[in-house]
């Protein structure tokens, strides 16, 4: 069935680039906001916006009878979930075919049974999938019996929430109960298992999508190392790590792991890969990934659009594309790297973002944006393609050297730095890299800065409270320092 | 007021400490072009000399980005590093989780004093400097903005 009016449950750069698409396919779009978000560039991105409600995402983008409301009041015919919020909530997915509308994402029961982390290492053990040895127990004799050091791990969500590292059976007991603890917060879900921990892992994960007539097929893997609390900073595709027999043992499983739950629409079956090749199964999201644009640009294929076309009950008319160069994408998320990655909001008072032959930026804020508590601090997802790998590096560099984000601090200048280094180049890309990495701001020509700084004009030195001035130098305000 | 450029100030760079009225190098040794001085482009931004090459500034308050390096600076008194400060104030808004010391204790540079919650995640807020706490101002579950003096810590 066409969809004709779609509406984007997100906010943010997803947003924006779900909308891309569906114009591009003469699909009208239906943008939601919060109060915080009223004036959001996805809201113009959209042909008509709906508000939701106050600036907490319970009250707005988590709220399912808000959504189903603002579905029925724009005539929406379907829902793109994006990631994040609702998008891997089963009873949301359900509620919106419920109201007689298509759900852009897989039938709720598989939602539920690849959100269910233990159930789903034993559907994807059965399925002939590996798995990283553990037990579906929180008993601490029957871990202890695995061998340290384990990780814990909340059966109920991801993202690092509920997960601990634990060395020795004394710390073990404590670590449960954190573990516990924090998954209830994060999930309302306290059970927990615990894995063997693989050590200095990779991150690689195989796209997937899967069409209504039982074709799955894979757009190949990326690899996804470079993270700071479990949460990823830098992508690329191919993985550096893979030869071609690996690969296509692993995109091989992943397409199993799909199969064997019946999957419809994008996926992604995420991997850890140890230093002598062997890959586990890790989980499956099943959504649309942040990362998704690498694989689009080493591909060529449109994820959103297969996303709507199989939602439409279109055929898939393959099984695999083949990669061609290499793509990396940078994650630019407001949090300062050389205080631990402390969030950073605040207005954005300058924005200027790279262009070039195979550069591409997917943002969800502008000038003048405020960046907020309330939402995922992403700002924007640079991301390059060339054909080998050390160009799409020197690209990456380039392009996020010609970035210029004042207002906020971000993670981008630690991000050029790591893709500049050494053991990157190198393709030493583990998921401890960014630890062994250390980074600190590196001097700079001071002098410059400092000329730089004295020549400006004052009208944005004035966020600290002086009001606007037609002052040409700084030092007119040098005052309040002294 | 005068000419402000004559202050004899110096500012810091991030954690350098330069000469206010110091033109980039360049064009000051021997024989090369008198230093260029910095250009200000109908956008906003700055032309500056980098190491003999033109490069494009952007400023916003105390940020200045050249080449996607963002250093804050700021004016310093006396020509050494900004004092330490005496006050622990949280970065950004946030909620108090827990008070970990009380008035009279002794701390080192870098202990924990207070941890806030922001983003659903916790940051400690860590002693500027060694000393004696002298006041404490944070209670666990308040709502606390940047610039309100949570905890006090006075050298001895």
């Amino acid at each position: 069935m066409p969809i004709q009016r779609l509406l984007i449950a997100n906010r943010g750069e997803i947003a924006i680039r779900v909308a891309r698409t569906a114009r591009e396919m003469g699909i009208a779009t239906v943008a939601v906001y919060s109060d915080a978000d009223a004036d959001a560039p996805h809201v113009r991105a959209c042909d008509t916006a709906v508000r939701l409600g106050p600036a907490p995402p319970a009250e707005s983008y988590l709220a399912v009878d808000r959504l189903l409301a603002a579905a029925r009041v724009s005539g929406a015919d379907a829902v793109h979930p994006g990631y994040g919020f609702l998008a891997e909530n089963a009873a949301f997915a359900q509620a919106v075919l419920d109201a007689g509308l298509t759900w852009v994402g897989p039938a709720p029961a598989v939602i539920t049974a690849m959100g269910d982390k233990v159930g789903a290492r034993q559907r994807m053990r059965a399925a002939g999938v590996p798995v990283v040895p553990g037990v579906e127990s929180d008993d601490p004799a029957t871990i202890a019996a695995l061998g340290f050091p384990v990780l814990v791990k909340a059966a109920g969500g991801g993202g690092g929430k509920g997960m601990r590292r634990v060395d020795a059976v004394e710390a073990l007991a404590e670590a449960l109960a954190e573990a516990r603890s924090e998954a209830t917060t994060a999930f309302g879900d306290g059970r927990v298992y615990a894995e063997r921990l693989v050590e200095r892992p990779r991150h690689v994960e195989v796209q997937v999508l899967g069409d209504t007539f039982g074709t799955i097929a894979h757009l190949g893997e990326r690899e996804c190392s470079i993270q700071r609390r479990h949460q990823k900073l830098v992508e690329e595709a191919p993985s550096p790590a893979l030869d071609a027999a690996t690969r296509a043992r692993f995109c091989a499983a992943a397409v199993e792991a799909a199969r064997a739950v019946g999957y419809t629409g994008a996926g992604t079956v995420e991997f850890l890969l140890d230093a002598e090749g062997h890959f586990y199964f890790l989980e499956m999201n099943t959504r649309i990934q942040v990362e998704h644009p690498i694989t689009e640009l080493v591909t060529g294929v449109d994820i959103v659009r297969e996303q709507l076309r199989i939602a439409m009950g279109q055929a898939l008319g393959y099984t695999e594309v083949p990669a061609r160069g290499h793509a990396i994408e940078c994650r630019i998320v407001a949090e300062d790297p050389s205080r631990g990655f402390l969030p950073s909001p605040g207005r954005i008072a300058r924005w200027r973002l790279p262009v070039g032959p195979g550069v591409r930026v997917d943002a969800g804020v502008e000038e003048g944006s405020e960046v907020g508590l309330f939402y995922d601090p992403l700002l924007a997802k640079v991301i390059v393609h060339a054909p080998d790998r050390a160009a799409a590096c020197a690209r990456m560099v380039n392009a996020l050297a010609d970035l210029v984000v004042l207002g906020v601090d971000t993670t981008a200048e630690l991000l050029m730095d790591v893709v500049a280094s050494a053991p990157f180049a190198a393709g030493d890309t583990t998921t401890d890299f960014l630890e062994r990495f250390a980074w600190s701001p590196p001097d700079v020509d001071a002098a410059a800065y400092a000329a730089a700084w004295r020549a400006a004009p004052v009208v944005t030195a004035i966020a600290h409270g002086a009001g606007p001035t037609a002052e040409p130098s700084p030092w007119a305000t040098l005052g309040r320092w002294r | 007021m005068g000419d402000a450029r004559e202050v004899a100030v110096k500012v810091q760079v991030g954690h350098q400490v330069v000469d206010s009225d110091v033109v980039a190098p360049g064009g000051v040794a021997g024989g090369s072009p008198p230093p260029q001085e910095p250009q200000r482009r109908p956008d906003g931004s700055v032309l500056v000399n980098v190491g003999g090459i033109v490069r494009t500034a952007f400023v916003a308050g105390d940020q200045v980005s050249i080449g996607g390096r963002v250093r804050r600076v700021r004016p310093v008194a006396g020509g050494s590093a900004a004092p330490l400060p005496t006050t622990v104030t949280p970065p950004m808004p946030a909620t108090v989780v827990k008070v970990l010391v009380a008035v009279g204790d002794t701390v080192e540079a870098g202990q924990k004093l207070v941890t806030v919650a922001a983003m659903k995640m916790e940051t400690a807020l860590r002693s500027p400097r060694a000393g004696v706490v002298t006041a404490v101002r944070a209670v666990p579950g308040q709502q606390v903005r940047p610039g309100e003096e949570l905890v006090v810590v006075e050298g001895t």
